[in-house]
């Protein structure tokens, strides 16, 4: 089939590059109580917050490495940077932005997506954000899009209200990590009755050796406005091992409806150890459209706790696992309240030795009366050497419940390949189609760039997948 | 009642004093040795997913020890030997029973007592199967080397009624072709209320020959106060068959493990569990298959029923090595709930290493009595209640209709039944709506 491979332009380089930047400030490798009191008075921040990290460091360094998911042997704490600055300042203006940061932001695109519809840019260079822009008419509605840092100063009431709420540091070990030392990431408030016309973006990044990047999102929608945020990231190829652990917090207030995708492409070195958590208060809706195709090692599992009455939650979680990936993801709903409704789709192809893990829960809490829930996985397996592994777990406490839940795990079936050969593809096309229809129930959910960038990026990974 | 610890399976007996006193002359010693070592080796659960504890705190069995039991099978009257069956064979606290209808004699069917030192497959890997396999006080060997055996074979297990343990092995082989049928019946005779004070703990151990078909059925409705530890191990030649069917009605906590070895090419099993849980009963199910050989074939159902404030947990691990081309495999787990204080709660879980599979899959379900069903039946003429019975009992119907003795069967209608309708009685706020 070399034929085949002409087909699909190999466009891993186009993610994969290091710039070297002077940063002006780092911690050295390592994670002690001093380095988190130093990352905390660089950043000029509160009293209160200095206590919450070291209340979160002490955690982190009581709490067993979990026993589950993927292997976490190889992961050395002691080898991290775990704060770096490559900026004096946030940036309004793209104008303002370093030559050499913005260099490698054009290489990512960021201008030209902006151009196009994006209403906002919250770029992460490494740990601090060094590039914000937001329209101006979504400024006048109130909508506050900006770095956390920033926000921590800025709105220190909605802020201190919200933060650690959703996932308090004693959560898990990699939440009480990133408490301990988040730095970047984004905040945003969107205020009552505000509907965001466009998505908000935010490109991540990760650079430099050994960098651990720890970003800290906090969105909260007030009563009945609406809001979709998008993160992409890619990061640079290195050899030795990279760690991401971040932690996202969305709070949907009653009646708002919030939409959070998120497209992962880490370089295949980099450990990806996110928690993400949404709050769904009465009539609220929270979407979590969660992708994952890079990584070493991916553990998330997006969750919904439904608080009020008639919210409604909605995850799909989609993975692609090559070689020497573990993609252990999932999705996690908690009804809390009556008449909440939830609806899992989870997606995941393995190839090349890759292995994908589905890890999902749905738990009915007693009094959660006339819940409705439906949990669909499955799974495609392109090659022998590849694994697949599926693990629900659902627990019912209300004898009202409407729950169902599907599994199926397969190949890529022989009738397929050959009707689409039949008509003119090569067998590496076929199979190509058929990944990409069996992902479009995430792709879908995309806005239209974004859907050609992913469909690119299946693409990209399937190249010689029938080797 | 005082909390009890939870996660140790607290046994005073597990000793090596207590398994030297049931090896005489040091028959089956070392054996015994290996599993007790890794009884108190192994965690109680190894799956981080699944519950990391037997609930014992209801059971107070920790100082009711086994008594060495004699070790011969002794005849049983003439008049044990239930209608149409062909042979019975009666575990209790006095040991070892059995006896042979005429077909079974022709047919060649042997039961005999367990060697002692048999090794137990599985023993040193699950804590349960572990326990049984260093304590068991009964043990029996029933085989079948070839030929069909048309009438069932029935092993009735009586648990002890307070203060000591039975912990008993079933050995069944059939050879290459043979054919068989089994009725389990294990029960108890009703003891004071209060906490079970005596463990009842099971191992089947079943080994198919090359194309052997084996149809077991297992009614069990041990009185409410039980503690009950169940271990199957099945192992399967090539195109050998089983048909498994489980009801788990009684007992105050039931802690099973059913492992299905599918290496032989072309077998199979079907399994369909039922589980009815009421009180304060907690049932803990995991089926294991293993899907080695090739185009072998797994057909999983449970399903649950619970009340009162019962608690079920079915749970399944579906594992297709790369050995397994042509797999077809489902497991599916079902549950109502009856109560608003009941819970269930399901782990359907699959390992797959090998992309050519006929088919992987599972599903699951929880949901209310359907009021839409309820409704037809009402339009019919039946009472709410009627309906709701009508409708419980369809569910479950499919285990009942499996049971080869007609007497089985209408003995198994009727303890649901009971079930059911004291379920029912005790729930009316919870099924007005």
């Amino acid at each position: 089939m070399t034929v085949a491979k002409e087909t699909v332009r190999d466009e891993r380089e186009q993610y994969a590059f290091h710039d070297d930047i002077t940063y002006l400030r780092e911690t050295k490798a390592g994670l002690t109580e001093a380095t988190v009191r130093e990352i905390s008075e660089t950043k000029d921040e509160p009293a209160w917050m200095l206590e919450y990290r070291l209340r979160a460091y002490k955690h982190f360094e009581a709490r067993a490495m979990p026993m589950w998911g993927g292997d976490l042997t190889k992961l050395d704490f002691s080898k991290i940077v775990y704060y770096r600055k490559p900026s004096e300042r946030e940036e309004k203006s793209w104008d303002d932005v370093p030559d050499q940061i913005k260099k490698t932001f054009e290489r990512l695109g960021i201008p030209e997506a902006e151009r196009k519809f994006l209403s906002g840019v919250g770029a992460q260079y490494d740990s601090e954000v060094v590039y914000h822009s937001v329209r101006e008419d979504l400024q006048k509605l109130g909508v506050v899009f900006m770095g956390t840092d920033q926000g921590m100063k800025e709105y220190p009431e909605i802020f201190k209200k919200y933060f650690g709420t959703v996932v308090p540091a004693e959560d898990n070990k990699f939440a009480a990590l990133n408490s301990a030392v988040w730095s970047g990431g984004s905040f945003v408030y969107v205020p009552k009755g505000v509907e965001v016309p466009l998505p908000l973006q935010a490109y991540f990044r990760i650079n430099g050796q050994n960098t651990g990047q720890f970003e800290r999102t906090l969105i909260v929608v007030d009563e009945g406005a609406s809001l979709h945020y998008i993160e992409g990231c890619t990061a640079p190829n290195w050899a030795t091992d990279s760690l991401h652990v971040a932690v996202v917090e969305v709070i949907a207030l009653p009646g708002a409806k919030v939409r959070y995708t998120t497209i992962q492409n880490w370089s295949n070195d980099v450990y990806n150890l996110v928690t993400k958590r949404a709050h769904a208060h009465a009539g609220a809706t929270v979407e979590w459209i969660d992708a994952n195709t890079g990584a070493q090692l991916t553990m998330k599992y997006p969750g919904i706790y439904l608080l009020g009455e008639k919210a409604h939650a909605e995850i799909v979680s989609v993975a692609v696992a090559s070689k020497g990936q573990h993609q252990d993801t999932g999705a996690k709903a908690v009804h809390l309240a009556p008449n909440t409704t939830s609806r899992i789709v989870g997606k995941s192809v393995c190839k090349d030795g890759g292995v994908a893990t589905y890890r999902g829960t749905v738990r009915v809490a007693p009094g959660a009366t006339g819940v409705t829930t439906s949990v669909r996985c499955d799974a495609l397996i392109l090659d022998e050497g590849s694994r697949s592994e599926t693990y629900p777990y659902i627990d019912i406490q209300e004898d009202d419940t409407s729950m169902s839940h599907e599994a199926t795990v397969g190949r890529v079936s022989d009738d397929q390949i050959f009707y689409l050969m039949s008509r003119g593809m090569t067998e590496n096309e076929a199979t190509n189609l058929i990944v990409q229809g069996f992902l479009e129930v995430f792709t879908k959910e995309l806005p239209m760039e974004y859907a050609l960038e992913f469909n690119r990026l299946i693409r990209l990974e399937m190249e010689g997948a029938l080797g | 009642m005082t909390r009890r610890a939870l996660a140790d399976l607290p046994l005073e007996w597990a000793t090596a004093d207590m398994i030297a006193k049931l090896s005489p002359g040091g028959a089956g010693l070392p054996e015994r040795t290996v599993a007790l070592a890794a009884f108190h080796a192994l965690p109680t659960e190894s799956n981080l997913l699944f519950t990391g504890y037997v609930d014992l705190r209801a059971a107070e069995v920790e100082r009711a020890a086994p008594v060495p039991l004699p070790q011969e099978v002794c005849p049983l009257s003439a008049a044990a030997l239930p209608e149409g069956a062909a042979a019975v064979i009666e575990i209790s606290s006095a040991g070892v029973g059995a006896y042979l209808g005429a077909e079974a004699t022709a047919a060649g069917l042997k039961v005999t007592p367990l060697n002692s030192s048999t090794s137990m497959g599985g023993a040193t890997e699950d804590r349960t199967a572990a326990l049984v396999a260093a304590l068991w006080n009964a043990g029996v060997s029933i085989t079948l080397s070839a030929g069909r055996l048309a009438a069932p074979i029935v092993i009735r297990v009586v648990a002890p009624e307070s203060g000591s343990s039975l912990l008993a092995r079933i050995a069944v082989s059939l050879g290459d072709g043979a054919q068989a049928s089994i009725v389990e019946e294990i029960s108890g005779s009703a003891a004071a209320p209060g906490v079970a004070t005596s463990l009842l703990a099971t191992s089947s151990e079943i080994t198919l020959g090359a194309r052997a078909s084996l149809a077991l059925s297992s009614i069990q409705d041990l009185p409410e106060d039980r503690a009950y530890v169940t271990v199957r191990r099945h192992t399967f030649g090539e195109k050998a068959q089983l048909q498994l069917t489980v009801a788990q009605v009684g007992a105050r906590l039931v802690r099973g493990r059913i492992d299905h070895l599918l290496s032989g090419d072309g077998s199979g099993v079907r399994q369909v569990e039922v589980v009815f849980g009421a009180g304060d009963q907690i049932h803990d199910l995991t089926t294991y298959s293993l899907h080695s050989g090739q185009k072998t074939v797994g057909d999983l159902l449970a399903k649950g029923v619970f009340a009162g404030n019962a608690r079920g947990y079915i749970k399944g691990v579906t594992t297709i090595p790369r050995s397994g081309r042509g797999t077809n495999s489902y497991l599916g787990e079902f549950g109502m709930l009856l109560s608003k204080t009941a819970r269930s709660v399901a782990i359907p879980s699959l390992w797959i290493d090998q992309p050519d599979c006929e088919r992987a899959a599972h599903g699951s379900s929880v949901g209310p009595i359907d009021p839409a069903q309820i409704f037809y039946l009402r339009s019919r003429g039946l009472t709410d209640a009627e309906a709701r019975r009508t409708i419980v009992m369809g569910f479950l119907e499919p285990v009942v209709a499996a049971l080869p003795l007609d007497a089985d069967a209408e003995r198994l209608r009727d303890v649901l039944a009971a079930k059911l309708d004291a379920a029912l009685a005790k729930q009316p706020a919870a099924l007005a709506s």
